[in-house]
């Protein structure tokens, strides 16, 4: 970990000094450990290319058609030990590659240490997992979370990991303030970011409306300021939204997109050519969620990003990569969306979410992610069954629409299906 | 700091942010809640022997004779309009709901972040989440109508009353109480709409810290006859929790408190 661990630990010995809460003493809590384990098997038909966003290359691969496997595994265990709560989320994963060989991982999700100090305080180091959003799949001002999953918005299947920081937080009764200062935040598309960057939320509930004001800062950039909000209103509707807003653009962006953009033959084509150009780059989400009868959910959203490649710069872009190598494509929409710019193409998109939450054996969700502007999508129906005794399965599928001028990739039609097993203890 | 730090947008959104705090009223002012009826305050004070409580509260839902579900929740009251339900023994275990006035937030184990929800989201199966959690009356409605009636040879007072805050979890109940002390027997639940839903029957009282508390009360659902929960008040205890844990923020990480 970047955070100086030294410095955290101090820190922490520092505010055990403080006085405990007066009124109620938090309890010494058993140790405890959940199992998670997931494992998934499917079928796929798509043309792919590969992007590698680390190494900064473009292969093609042509069609693919076969099975996908992957297999995962968490333990998250947490105690009370020296005043202070633990938590340790460990990550295992395989996952079949191409080849057929399993590409194995070990990951630290989380491990924070948290104090309560007081009635009104808590203290976190360590790497944690913060969600200050309020919208469902997109949130601009989750400008603390870290690089996530859009098919698993939630982390149900445990497949973040957390960012490195520490963490104070204020809590009045209907207000709190967090102060976060981050060693290394990786985000969205895995762009990592080294240099210490602060992060600030302030939230007040105002006559039954969530508001939450939120700022980043850092040293090689000019802040984002962001704003989010939901309220319910009468016995069925919630309404969420978010903005965030950042002068100039440092997300990278290909030299061959950009016009007037040159790079040395060999070197990194990916550079924040826009990180001079003074404009103001605007995130917003406005969403909202309905309860039917019988449990049924229904949430809609829609999400606009003024950063990333306008039209012309994609096709710019493509052209590219089809002189180079005939053809481009990517292996889904969500994937190309972190892979074809490490901090997001996203431009516009369109939210359809209906989930059947009642409580019996069987659930099912569809979910729906459309790109207005170009006619991309993606569609994934899931069912569930869920047996007493802690075991989920599920059969899910995604189906890709994509159109070939598509500004978030050149999408052919598509398609995974895949079932597995959850399992929790 | 940076220069760049200091620009439009940064200005603009700092005086934002100071006309937002400025403007926003202090903590515990949006919540305050309305003026309590007196007979409410006691049948509250029957139900619920303490203001600030820790209720242990098993639930068994049944069809027919057949018991389909069982379920343990922790819920701690604060004052009238506060409550937290954590699932100690249900599908969901972990899972907190927390209610502020007319505000209810759920967080799920497997989630980073509370998510509001509406008052008609089930999150604790047949029982509606306000059969749970909101255990004060005095809160939630007033008292329109008191109706003095003999209920086999009993004196009583039928209590019409009408919900106050958008997030009660009926329209309108009919009370029924002792005339005597004002101990709750059976009360109609009526739904917004109108509806006449459920009867809940107040079955047993046992004593607690010198008063009668209530044990047991049991929900028959009217729309299916069939289907009837019981609740048990297993255990109550006097437990003040700081106020950070009536905070929405504060339900990721929520250490449990000493009993």
């Amino acid at each position: 970990m970047i955070i100086p661990m030294g410095a955290a630990a101090g820190l922490l010995a520092l505010f055990s000094l403080f006085p405990r809460n007066a009124t109620v003493e938090t309890k010494a809590a058993r140790p405890s450990l959940r199992l998670f384990a997931l494992a998934r098997s499917g079928l796929s038909s798509f043309r792919t290319t590969i992007f590698n966003p680390e190494g900064r290359t473009i292969r093609a691969l042509g069609w693919r058609s076969g099975p996908l496997s992957f297999l995962g595994a968490t333990a998250e265990f947490e105690t009370d030990a020296a005043g202070f709560r633990w938590r340790i989320d460990l990550q295992g994963s395989a996952r079949q590659a191409d080849d057929g060989t399993w590409n194995r991982d070990l990951r630290l999700g989380q491990f924070t240490a948290q104090a309560d100090i007081g009635a009104r305080w808590i203290l976190i180091a360590g790497r944690s997992i913060q969600r200050w959003g309020t919208g469902y799949v997109f949130n601009p001002t989750d400008v603390a979370a870290p690089e996530r999953e859009i098919g698993d918005p939630e982390n149900s299947e445990r497949r973040a990991v957390g960012a490195d920081l520490l963490k104070l937080e204020y809590f009045g009764a209907s207000s709190s303030l967090a102060l976060c200062l981050f060693g290394r935040l990786e985000t969205e598309g895995g762009l990592r970011l080294a240099r210490p960057r602060v992060a600030l939320r302030y939230y007040r509930n105002i006559r039954d409306t969530d508001v939450s004001l939120v700022a980043l800062f850092s040293k090689d950039e000019t802040p984002v300021w962001g704003i989010n909000f939901s309220r319910v209103f009468g016995e069925r509707l919630e309404v969420h939204g978010e903005a965030a807003v950042q002068r100039n653009s440092y997300a990278l962006y290909h030299a061959a997109a950009v016009e007037g953009a040159t790079n040395v033959p060999g070197t990194d084509p990916f550079s924040p050519f826009k990180r001079g150009d003074g404009r103001l780059y605007v995130q917003a989400l406005l969403g909202f969620q309905w309860t039917f009868p019988g449990g049924l959910h229904w949430v809609v959203e829609y999400y606009h990003r003024g950063q990333g490649y306008a039209a012309e710069e994609w096709r710019r872009l493509v052209d590219h990569v089809e002189g180079l190598q005939g053809t481009v494509a990517v292996e889904d929409l969500l994937w190309s969306l972190a892979a074809y710019g490490p901090r997001g193409t996203r431009r516009d998109y369109l939210m359809n979410y209906l989930q059947n939450l009642s409580r019996s054996a069987f659930q099912w969700r569809i979910g729906c992610l459309l790109g207005p502007t170009d006619g991309s999508g993606v569609v994934f129906p899931e069912i569930r069954w869920n047996p007493p005794g802690g075991f989920t399965f599920f059969a899910r599928s995604f189906i890709y629409l994509g159109e070939a001028e598509s500004e978030f990739g050149a999408l052919p039609r598509s398609w995974i299906l895949e079932g597995g097993l959850l399992f929790r203890l | 700091m940076n220069s760049r730090l200091i620009n439009f947008p940064s200005v603009l959104l700092c005086s934002a942010l100071a006309l937002f705090i400025a403007a926003s009223p202090r903590d515990g002012e949006a919540q305050s809640a309305p003026a309590a009826d007196p007979r409410l305050e006691k049948i509250d004070a029957i139900r619920l022997a303490d203001r600030d409580a820790l209720v242990r509260t098993k639930i068994a839902q049944y069809e027919g004779d057949r018991l389909v579900e069982t379920a343990v929740f922790d819920v701690y009251i604060s004052g009238r309009d506060k409550s937290l339900v954590i699932a100690r023994s249900y599908k969901s275990e972990g899972m907190k709901i927390l209610y502020v006035g007319e505000n209810m937030w759920a967080h799920f184990p497997d989630t980073q972040r509370p998510i509001r929800i509406t008052p008609v989201q089930r999150m604790l199966g047949e029982a509606s989440n306000g059969d749970i959690a909101r255990l004060s009356l005095s809160g939630d409605y007033r008292v329109d109508e008191d109706v003095a009636e003999d209920i086999d040879g009993l004196p009583c007072r039928k209590l019409l009353l009408s919900a106050v805050r958008k997030s009660a979890s009926y329209g309108r109940i009919i009370l029924t109480a002792r005339a005597e002390d004002l101990r709750p027997i059976k009360a109609e639940l009526f739904l917004i709409s109108g509806k006449h839903a459920k009867t809940a029957y107040y079955e047993e009282y046992r004593p607690h810290d010198g008063r009668m508390a209530l044990a047991r009360m049991t929900i028959r659902d009217l729309i299916e006859p069939a289907k009837r929960t019981v609740f048990e008040y297993a255990d109550i205890k006097p437990v003040v929790l700081p106020e950070k844990y009536f905070n929405k923020n504060y339900l990721v990480h929520f250490r449990e408190p000493e009993k």
